[in-house]
């Protein structure tokens, strides 16, 4: 998993000439068709979600009592129909894209920050300081993200910024963990050697060699936990405990359809499509990132 | 010898096997089909106690009744629970002294308490009254028994109760309901905090046991003593989920189902699996009361304003559509003695904005940490009305809690206005006194947790003088007045009258009274659980 960038430039080579022995379609397609679809959705869900408030033919809020829970094309303005309290279930699924990006995005850049300085520090430093956060993260691994989260959340109580709090804080282990091991390997290196050698102090090899030479792989990390943090969010809203109603989120148009399943299945049809194809695109992109950047899979 | 028994070996197999087969197949298909239990299945909420005194929650007021009697009962007319009259359950007869302040009652012989807790005796009578006038940690029905002056014990099956002042329905107070269970002493001074889940009274049925988040499981008390019940058991299941219910209704794993709401689409599914909803009045009133003494309710002018932003039609057609619930019209709900219709300020989100305006509140307010119940119709009837509050400028900022927390935050006088459901004695006193007797505020700092939650304390005089009149007419004119107070002050606005339902399989379980209002019912449950029957 780990590169550095010095080794890069000759893996790109190496990619390059794979590219001039085959330029068959199909394996140029096999090769970046998932990265494009899961770029395009996820984009898609960006631009949505950026522009909820011009695409959402309807407010997300308002309730029309001559249509509840009433079906996709209901009274030519409802596409996807409307739920209990005649709420258009479109708008609402447009609207929410913005908390599923929100909390997916915010909760991953929180536990970045927060989990890979102390995982480089952790690996660099070893000893005490590697112990006692390493047993840290460990103690936070014990329990399952949905449930710290739950855990947190509750603690807390609902709302947007408390929600990607709990989610960040349940993923801080996660990139802990990577960025320990990433340093681990990376100061055996012997650029870090020679930088030593030239005098570099502590804190400037971990800012200035380590991180940059482990960023990759925790970018590809960090777009496969944006899924996670956007399914943690929607089980935090479906169970009660995510952002407080009227507020529209995938998990809580879910979780209020779920007792209508039967009369009026289209509410968790298209809330849950939509957690499903979020998750999608950025499985999608992490996977497709990881496979281009990862030297050992390059070749193949 | 050996080959020769090796070589029959198989044949005697073959043998053992046919005679098995045969006994299988002519034995009975179940040998518990001899003795069958007869068992109730019913899916609620877990009840928080069962000690009857403690919990205004439904699910525990529901179970109540299986378990606990009082000295009297609603009577039965013309195949119908009334509430307005009552007969002999526990007490076999009474008399009121002259002056109308002392009650004699005799009190049925040889009645015993579940679990061997011995014969009920006038002590046990005196006991429960007291226990709740003393207001004994968790008791909440004591003001509905202010009226007693002093109880004594006469003799083991006579007691006397003595009145502050002549009370125009004390044989309403006295019914099986709330306030009016009687408990075994013994068994409450034996288990003291832990009376509430070990409960012994003289019911029908007698608590067996608890798992908790699973069921309570109740048993047949053979010495009822109107006669065993036909039901041997009772499950009774913690099934949070309205659509869970309606599930094991269909496949037959629940036979009654107390929802949180019923609403169009579970209507229509009860219909469509061939079950029924036994409607009983006169039920719930879905209603809000507003704090007059927190800012800025308290100017009259956001409180009207408040209600002009209040689209009650719209709310009461979303979550009742029809006939599955009335729109209320007063704060004392219809088949309440004394109830008479009330005037509201009609539904104006721009006449609510100019009186925001007048008040102050050019651009509205934002009402943050609004606790509301996760359970019932809580959720559903106040996401109705935030909307609408959010079209005049009043935002409310949603905290959903569970129910229970709900009840403690709203008693901490932690909402400004309060959402609130249920049924009481169908009578103007109980129900007045519960939600407006300014003794009934709620008070963190005394622990005070009555359900005034308007801090209503101009009709005190009213409910004083009803409690002593004993013309019924003049009584009507006093909660009369009172309504009209209430109406001029702005404090209460009721949206729904919805009849307490249950969903019943009627292939399972029989009821002697009519689904349609043949049974009125308090507080959601049957009256008569021991009526109830299985049917196979």
């Amino acid at each position: 998993m780990a590169i550095t960038r010095d080794a890069l430039p000759e893996l790109t080579a190496v990619g390059a000439r794979d590219d001039l022995r085959d330029r068959s379609l199909g394996r140029q397609l096999r090769r970046y068709g998932p990265i494009v679809i899961g770029v395009l959705m996820a984009l898609t869900m960006v631009v949505v979600a950026a522009a909820a408030p011009l695409l959402a033919p309807l407010s997300p809020s308002a309730q029309y009592a001559d249509a509840v829970l009433k079906g996709p094309g209901a009274q030519d303005r409802h596409v996807l129909g409307t739920d209990e309290f005649g709420r258009d279930v479109f708008s609402r699924i447009i609207w929410g894209a913005r908390i599923s990006l929100q909390v997916g995005l915010a909760s991953v850049i929180f536990a970045f920050a927060l989990g890979v300085p102390l995982g480089i520090v952790a690996g660099m430093q070893g000893g005490r300081v590697e112990t006692a956060v390493m047993r840290c993260a460990d103690m936070l691994m014990a329990f399952p993200t949905l449930l710290l989260a739950l855990i947190i959340v509750t603690a807390l109580g609902g709302s947007l910024v408390n929600e990607i709090l709990a989610i960040g804080v349940a993923l801080t282990p996660n990139f802990v963990r990577l960025a320990r091991s990433l340093a681990l390997t990376i100061r055996e290196q012997d650029y870090i050697l020679a930088a030593r050698a030239l005098g570099g102090g502590q804190l400037r090899i971990m800012a200035r060699h380590v991180f940059p030479n482990a960023l990759y792989a925790l970018v590809v990390v960090a777009t496969l936990y944006i899924a996670t943090a956007i399914r943690t969010e929607a089980g935090l809203s479906f169970l009660g405990l995510g952002i407080p109603p009227p507020t529209p989120s995938w998990g809580n148009i879910l979780s209020e359809g779920r007792q209508y399943i039967k009369c009026c299945p289209w509410i968790t049809t298209f809330s849950g499509l939509a957690i499903m194809l979020a998750v999608l695109a950025f499985n999608l992109v992490g996977d497709a990132l990881r496979d281009l950047l990862d030297p050992r899979l390059r070749g193949e | 010898m050996s080959r020769q028994i090796r070589s029959r070996l198989p044949l005697v197999l073959v043998a053992v096997f046919t005679v098995l087969v045969a006994l299988t197949l002519l034995g009975p298909t179940d040998p518990a089909d001899a003795q069958r239990k007869k068992v109730l299945n019913i899916a609620a909420k877990e009840p928080d106690t069962l000690d009857p005194h403690s919990s205004t929650l439904g699910q525990s007021q529901a179970i109540a009744r299986f378990m606990f009697r009082g000295l009297t009962r609603f009577a039965i007319k013309d195949g119908k629970v009334t509430t307005a009259e009552v007969e002999p359950d526990l007490a076999e007869s009474w008399t009121l002294s002259p002056e109308g302040t002392i009650w004699t009652f005799k009190l049925r012989k040889g009645v015993q308490f579940h679990k061997g807790f011995g014969e009920l005796t006038a002590e046990d009578v005196k006991y429960s009254f007291e226990r709740q006038i003393n207001k004994a940690p968790g008791t909440r029905y004591g003001v509905n028994l202010d009226v007693i002056k002093s109880i004594e014990v006469v003799d083991p099956h006579t007691i006397q109760i003595a009145l502050k002042a002549f009370d125009p329905i004390f044989l309403l107070r006295m019914v099986g309901y709330q306030q009016g269970y009687i408990l075994s002493k013994k068994a409450v001074e034996k288990y003291g905090e832990q009376f509430k889940w070990n409960p012994v009274g003289t019911g029908p049925f007698y608590f067996e046991r608890h798992s908790p988040r699973e069921k309570v499981v109740l048993k047949a008390f053979d010495k009822f003593h109107a006669g065993r019940p036909q039901i041997d058991a009772v499950n009774y299941f913690d099934v949070p989920e309205d659509a869970t219910k309606l599930i094991g209704l269909e496949k037959g794993t629940f036979d009654l189902l107390y929802p949180e709401a019923v609403t169009a689409d579970f209507a229509d599914q009860v219909k469509k699996m061939g079950a029924v909803i036994d409607r009983r009045g006169p039920g719930g009133q879905e209603r809000f009361y507003i704090n007059m003494t927190k800012p800025p309710f308290d100017d009259i002018r956001v409180r009207k304003a408040f209600m002009h932003a209040i689209d009650r039609k719209a709310i009461k057609e979303t979550m009742y559509p029809g006939g599955l619930a009335r729109l209320a019209s007063s704060c004392v709900p219809p088949g309440y003695f004394g109830h008479i219709p009330m005037q509201f300020p009609e539904y104006n989100p721009e006449l609510a904005k100019k009186l925001l305006a007048e008040a102050g509140h050019p651009n509205g307010f934002t009402i943050k940490n609004y606790f509301i119940s996760k359970s019932f119709f809580y959720p559903k009837v106040l996401t109705l009305a935030q909307e609408q509050l959010r079209k005049v400028g009043i935002i409310v900022e949603l905290q959903v809690v569970e129910h229970a927390t709900f009840h403690e935050n709203i008693r901490k006088n932690l909402d400004p206005f309060v959402l609130y459901g249920g049924t009481r004695i169908t009578d103007a006193d109980p129900w007045l006194s519960l939600f407006f007797d300014s003794k009934e505020i709620p008070d963190p700092a005394t622990g005070n947790k009555g359900t005034n939650f308007a801090h209503y304390r101009a009709i005190d005089d009213l409910l004083a003088a009803g409690r002593v009149e004993r013309d019924v007419k003049k009584r009507a004119a006093i909660y009369a007045e009172a309504q009209k107070r209430i109406e001029r002050d702005l404090v209460c606005l009721p949206i729904s009258d919805v009849p307490g339902q249950w969903a019943r399989n009627p292939k399972r379980v029989s009821t002697p009274f009519d689904p349609e209002y043949g049974e009125y019912s308090l507080h959601y449950s049957y009256n008569y659980p021991e009526l109830l029957k299985v049917l196979n």
